[in-house]
């Protein structure tokens, strides 16, 4: 686990890197992705971590690890053309579930970014990691992307738990702060399959289920129960 | 192999006791007649396995009792079972079951019939109960085939875990190979009765997740770990759900 993260004053996060460029990371980003669809996946991805990052270090500046600042100045540097993501099917739907993540405030910062859309990234990451379709480069960049969501979840659990608890008193406030989020999620399906299903055998339903289960996971560590975590999340896919 | 079509089964009446009346008349359709196929199922398993044999028609006998029982709860409370309905959710099941037997595959037969339908059928009898009073005979009948079926799933568990101990990969291949079509089955009748449930004063919600996480539960008890059983749920479940809610929002 990172050992500096609160350290390099998150206020200015587009210059927030951790200075140092090890072998590993600039072989990376010689091995630039040049495939359009890939190019395409790590600018929709930077839609979703730019903004996280800046949330972190207005609301909750220890989930601004060094590895998620690292992995955000990653994504800068490939300076990805958002013109077709903004021309796809992708961009409403995302427009949509970022505007309902932009919470204001640090409790809903840590439960929605800091817990739920990391988790989603999480398993767009894993997926991505693992599927032969994608190139190397693709490849190291999801596992790094998957290592800085991880050191952020593992941070905002321990923050939750402190500021809000855990068992019941926790679960309410979950529900509250996710429900809308996790609603939004559905009209992604068909985009993200059409858009990536055929390159990268990347299907919503895959993305979903790891997503449910690396959530669920994370909140029954949290002390709440996993059949109401459950019921949660069926109720907001269902929209009962 | 069959594929899963969605009906319209969204309660249509305006009117509240109709609705009710409609609610009642295809779940206890789908219960009556669900608990004959369950009946076949298990005769179907006993005449694969002579060495489990007497057992599994023990089970299957539990069962066809349950259809009867359920059917005089019916005929009580002059509710009556929606039998097209039942035969339309039923027959991707029937095939499924039908295609198993045929290939003397015990194993997929005892996931499908065993966990899956087992999970649909306690993930809605046991919420079921707090509102069975309201119709009599129905606390007796519900109570008894909860027990019964809690009794099937925990001699399928036992002989899950000693068939794939030290063999969980193999164990994994064979849920994931009975879900893709199990799942979209009986999750997707689960789905189809989602609204009546709401309508007779249970929640499809709180059902669709008893039956998702006793489901992933009972992977787990024969080996699987937390994460994957549940990945492997949620990955064929979620898109059920989702189907549900576009279904609801046209």
């Amino acid at each position: 686990m990172n050992t500096d993260r609160r350290q390099g004053g998150c206020g200015s996060t587009r210059d927030a890197g951790d200075g140092a460029t090890s072998p590993e990371d600039a072989s990376t980003l010689a091995a630039r992705p040049v495939d359009a669809t890939e190019l395409l996946l790590w600018a929709l991805m930077h839609k979703f971590e730019r903004p996280a990052l800046e949330h972190y270090a207005a609301h909750a500046s220890a989930l601004a690890t060094a590895e998620k600042r690292s992995f955000v100045t990653r994504l800068d540097a490939l300076e990805a053309d958002e013109a077709p993501l903004a021309a796809s099917t992708l961009a409403a739907p995302v427009d949509e579930l970022l505007a309902r993540a932009r919470g204001a405030d640090a409790i809903s910062v840590l439960i929605v970014q800091g817990l739920v859309l990391e988790h989603l990234g999480q398993a767009i990451y894993g997926i991505a990691e693992s599927t032969e379709q994608a190139s190397p480069a693709s490849r190291t960049l999801a596992a790094v992307g998957r290592a800085a969501s991880v050191s952020v979840t593992a941070i905002a659990s321990a923050e939750i738990a402190a500021r809000v608890g855990t068992h019941e008193r926790l679960y309410a406030v979950f529900v509250d702060a996710s429900e809308e989020v996790i609603a939004a999620l559905d009209p992604l399906a068909e985009p993200v399959d059409e858009v990536f299903g055929e390159r990268f055998g990347l299907r919503f339903a895959d993305v979903l289920g790891e997503f449910a289960a690396g959530l669920i996971t994370a909140c029954t560590a949290l002390g709440m129960q996993r059949r109401k975590v459950v019921a949660h999340l069926a109720g907001a896919c269902m929209g009962l | 192999m069959q594929t899963r079509e969605s009906p319209d089964t969204t309660p249509a009446s305006s009117d509240p006791p109709a609705a009710r009346r409609q609610a009642m008349s295809s779940l206890m359709g789908l219960a009556i007649f669900g608990e004959k196929v369950a009946a076949r199922t298990y005769l179907a398993m006993a005449d694969l396995r002579a060495d489990h044999g007497d057992l599994l028609r023990k089970f299957a006998a539990m069962e066809a009792r349950h259809g009867s029982s359920f059917l005089q709860v019916s005929r009580a409370n002059a509710v009556e079972p929606d039998r097209e309905f039942a035969d339309r959710e039923l027959g991707y099941l029937v095939e499924q079951v039908e295609r198993y037997a045929r290939a003397s595959d015990f194993d997929a037969l005892a996931v499908l019939q065993g966990f899956i339908v087992e999970s649909l059928a306690i993930a809605t009898y046991e919420p079921f109960l707090g509102l069975a009073d309201t119709y009599p005979g129905a606390r007796e009948a519900f109570a008894t085939a909860l027990a019964d079926e809690r009794y099937h799933v925990d001699w399928i568990t036992r002989y899950l875990r000693l068939r794939y101990f030290g063999a969980v990969g193999e164990f994994l291949g064979l849920a994931e190979r009975v879900n893709t079509q199990g799942i979209d089955c009986v999750g997707g009748s689960l789905m189809s009765i989602a609204g009546y449930l709401d309508v007779v004063g249970l929640s499809g919600a709180q059902c669709a997740a008893g039956m998702l996480d006793g489901y992933a539960g009972l992977l787990e008890d024969v080996g699987l770990d937390q994460r994957t059983a549940l990945r492997s749920v949620t990955t064929l479940f979620a898109p059920l759900m989702a189907k549900y809610r576009r279904r609801e929002h046209r």
